[in-house]
């Protein structure tokens, strides 16, 4: 006897097999309903409460309007948010077509869009309600300082491609803009309890009212989670815990105004593990809060307007640094129908930004890396930013529009940047729609590479030999740039599924490197003194292609199927760090021994974070989704989703596959509970590897459960 | 590698767990437009039209309905074969709104770019049941019709502004009343 051979064809049959057995426990009556075709007549002979309870699940109309947008748009609905067995928003991100979601630590993730993904990545614009969650020091999202009850998220739109035409610097490569509910839909109260095996545990507790015509609602959330293990099994000292305050006020006064107010202050506990000549268990705490305030006002059906102003604050405490960061924001926007074909947006902004970055060794922790000297020059700086766009909407023909538009924003590294984007809208007939696009967009310098600086002790690598190695930002960083060029086609079959495809091809000039200044050899009465250095600069660049491709399928009243898939080439060409040591060790013998022996080929090791390789083979080539939503009875509901993420070449992270489960019932009116499994297929699995700032943990197998109580 | 081989062996178990919806395949759902069809022949049967709207017994009963995407023909499958106070019924889709005499319930579509059709002041003529849809509740009040469907979750709703059908000449039933929602601020 044989066992089954593993390949397509004894999965199909096992499928299949299944598959049937299912069809005969599930026709056995469970209190299902099952719906059979009618014919137009029998409707007719149907009562006016029988037609209220009739299901007409299909492609929605606002579903309808996103899908003439030129653009590589990827909403995660309000369902899809209750749904996902997620509890905070990386895990969320996961399903979406293009995005690389890997998590790093317990308290630490590398999140971009199609590709460059980091720990540190530094393409991708956050957005809260229109507020950046983007610290300009490293041009990037601290994930763990992003704690949004998911309960009180509206919709999380996604947008691949360049956003600086509307959105400005830094949404190189996407815009992720997490929007929450108004405290209109949020009325009454609500506790949640919750705790798992790494996720210890959920606390939420809300309520919402109305004061006058004023809408509000308060909250207060604790969430910790437990430490994750490195793949040689110990702790990476990461588990940490998240404490989070916050409002959101809205007031329509009239049919012509609106307003909105919200708040937020939170604070966290935990830790890392640092890499360095010993392992070392370090603080990571953040403390911060923020508050904004906006006021709509419509003038008329074809004009309105929108102001915005917010402050954020932080303080993290990180690798040995102490970083403080303060953001002030005024935004207006406005949108005007100009003739029966013109719809024009210009908006204006200003934003000052106060920050701090300096080396602590206070009670928390002394720097790790002992005797390294990590500092920023200048350690404070306050910068400003100006910017202003404009964006008009062509209706060339009855099914054809131009939206041509450009940002225009000066700041304080590189003087004026110009972000031009033109995009065409095709709709087609049979509900399919075509698009073409093309973009600039720039990455802003960030403190890190005009001002890090890095001093190592030095190194003894042989007999009277001696390495002082240090690692310099570039005051004169310029602007990374990108050219991108994408098509999509969008299409609504039968009003149950809807087909989205995109392909890019983007090219990107000035990207970040790091090179190797020619070393310089003293010889001094002590010994030899070899001191060199790394240089951060714009010496990359890089031409990456893809594709992206979702679906959606209503297939029945009670079940729901989201599938996606992305694939993703980068090519990064320019000098490397191991190009000039092999010319250099070509040219001089001593450089040669130097560079073979065990210290420097750590150090080199260490450094490759901008090279080639690293850049190219950091993102998987593959990725696919698959998501089921499927309504068990009225009151059970049983959501699986399915992840496959292909290998990282240049980090040594194995292909994995990821499996979530999740159990819902409602109990009664008002009471709810769930019952998660995440990563139920392997135990636990590596997402990214090593970086050098931190030392990775793997992902594990967990479980959590949740009883949420309304009223 | 490792990883790809992986998935291979566990994965069908997970692919089981999100198939487990098949069995559901096949049974068909009622298409928003049947539905709001069959609402359209209710609606007529709980509503009083004024004495003489209709000359004789012989005169049928028009639904008339207007808009890009329009009920088609389910309402005349609807229908078919059925009657309102012995008046035949009969479905008739307007080129245009100059021709809307002779309808005693008229539909109009909502426009494809969204948003909802408003109804202008000679539209509300005596004796006609003005209905339209809208994508929210909050775009009701505005748009001059007597009924408004409405979606909520995933289910076929309707808003009444009786004042608009009193002044029409046209008394709802209090059942139908009833069974509406309340009409959004």
């Amino acid at each position: 006897m044989s066992r089954l051979p593993r390949n397509r064809y004894s999965i199909a049959l096992l499928a299949a097999g299944t598959r049937a057995l299912l069809m005969l426990l599930l026709s056995v009556p469970l209190g299902l309903e099952a719906q059979t075709a009618l014919p137009s007549s029998d409707i007719a002979d149907k009562s006016i409460e029988e037609l209220m309870n009739i299901d007409v699940t299909s492609v929605s109309r606002k579903d309808q309007k996103l899908s003439k947008i030129p653009a590589a748009v990827y909403v995660i609905t309000r369902e899809m948010i209750e749904r996902s067995g997620a509890n905070i928003i990386p895990d969320l991100l996961r399903m979406v077509p293009g995005v690389q979601v890997a998590q790093v630590e317990a308290n630490r993730w590398a999140i971009s869009v199609r590709g460059f993904n980091d720990i540190y990545s530094n393409k991708v614009l956050v957005l809260v309600d229109g507020r950046t969650v983007y610290t300009p020091s490293f041009s990037g999202v601290y994930w763990d300082q992003l704690d949004i009850p998911l309960n009180t998220i509206e919709r999380i739109e996604v947008v691949r491609g360049p956003g600086g035409t509307v959105w400005g610097a830094n949404a190189v490569n996407g815009v992720i803009s997490i929007i929450t509910k108004s405290s209109q839909d949020t009325k009454g109260g609500l506790i949640s309890a919750g705790a798992g095996s790494q996720q210890t545990a959920d606390y939420l507790v809300q309520y919402g009212g109305a004061i006058g015509g004023a809408a509000y609602r308060a909250f207060g959330h604790y969430s910790s989670f437990g430490n994750l293990q490195t793949p040689q099994g110990f702790s990476g000292n990461d588990r940490w815990s998240m404490r989070h305050g916050g409002f959101r006020s809205d007031w329509n006064p009239s049919g012509k105004d609106s307003f909105m107010a919200e708040g937020n202050v939170f604070q966290t506990d935990g830790g890392q593990m640092l890499p360095g000549a010993t392992l070392s268990a370090a603080k990571l705490t953040n403390s911060g809060g923020d508050i904004l305030a906006s006021w709509s006002h419509k003038n008329s059906d074809r004009s309105d307007g929108v102001l915005q102003v917010y402050d954020t604050y932080y303080s993290r405490f990180d690798s040995g640094i102490r970083e403080k960061l303060n953001t002030f924001d005024l935004d207006y926007k406005r949108h005007t129908a100009v003739g029966s074909r013109n719809d024009i947006v210009w908006g204006i902004g200003y934003r000052y930004t106060s920050d701090s970055l300096r080396p602590s060794d206070g009670l928390f922790g002394t720097l790790p890396l002992l005797g390294v000297s990590v500092t920023f020059n200048p350690p404070a700086k306050n910068y400003s930013l100006f910017s202003a766009f404009v964006q008009d909407e062509i209706r060339l023909a009855e099914n054809l529009s131009l939206t041509v538009g450009s940002k225009v924003e000066h700041n304080a590294f590189t003087g004026f940047e110009y972000e031009p984007s033109a995009r065409l809208a095709w709709s087609l007939p049979n509900s399919q729609t075509l698009w073409l696009a093309a973009s600039r967009a720039v990455r802003q310098p960030s403190r890190y590479d005009t001002a890090l600086d890095v001093a190592l002790p030095l190194i003894p690598v042989g007999p009277g030999i001696s390495l002082n190695q240090q690692t310099w930002g570039d005051p004169n960083f310029r602007t990374e740039t990108l050219r991108d060029y994408e098509i999509g086609y969008r299409i609504s079959v039968s009003s149950r599924v809807l087909l989205d495809f995109t392909g890019f091809y983007s090219f990107y000039g000035d990207l970040e490197s790091v090179e190797l200044v020619t070393p310089q050899v003293n010889f001094t009465p002590g010994g030899i003194l070899v001191s060199s250095a790394l240089q951060y600069g714009n010496s990359l660049s890089a031409q990456n292609y893809g594709a992206e491709s979702s679906v959606t399928w209503n297939a029945a009243s009670r079940w729901k199927v989201a599938g996606s898939y992305s694939w993703l080439k980068a090519n990064v060409y320019g000098p490397s760090v191991e190009s000039s040591i092999r010319e250099l060790s070509a040219q001089n013998p001593l450089i040669a021994q130097l560079v073979s022996t065990g210290a420097v080929q750590g150090i080199l090791k260490g450094s490759d974070t901008f090279t080639n390789n690293l850049a190219e083979g950091s993102v998987p080539r593959h990725q696919f989704s698959l998501q089921s939503y499927l309504d068990l009875t009225t009151r059970l509901s049983f959501d699986n989703s399915l992840y496959f993420v292909d290998t990282l070449p240049a980090r040594d992270v194995p292909a994995y596959a990821r499996f979530d489960s999740t159990l819902g019932w409602k109990i009664r009116k008002g009471i709810t509970a769930s019952l998660v499994g995440q990563n139920l297929l392997s135990p636990h699995h590596l997402e990214f590897g090593n970086v050098e700032q931190a030392i990775a943990t793997e992902t594990n197998r967990s479980i959590f459960g949740k009883v949420v109580w309304s009223f | 590698m490792r990883g790809r081989t992986l998935f291979w062996r566990r994965a069908p178990w997970a692919l089981t767990l999100i198939l487990l919806g098949l069995p559901l395949l096949g049974a068909e759902t009622l298409t928003e437009k049947k539905v709001k069809a069959a609402f359209l022949y209710n609606f007529a049967k709980f509503v009083q039209w004024p004495a003489g709207s209709l000359s004789s017994s012989r005169q049928p009963f028009v639904f008339c309905t207007l808009g890009a995407t329009p009920l088609g023909g389910t309402l005349d499958e609807v229908l078919q074969g059925k009657t309102i106070d012995d008046h035949p019924l009969l479905a008739r889709h307007l080129a245009s709104l100059a021709s809307v005499n002779g309808c005693q319930v008229l539909f109009v579509s909502a426009p494809k770019d969204g948003g909802a059709f408003t109804f202008p002041a000679n539209l509300r003529l005596p004796g006609l049941l003005t209905v339209t849809e809208a994508e929210s509740k909050n775009q009701v009040c505005k748009n001059g019709a007597i009924i408004t469907f409405v979606l909520e979750s995933n289910r076929v709703r309707f808003v009444i502004d009786d004042k608009a059908a009193q002044k029409v000449g046209l008394v709802i039933s209090s059942k139908l009343l009833s069974l509406a929602l309340p009409a959004g601020k």
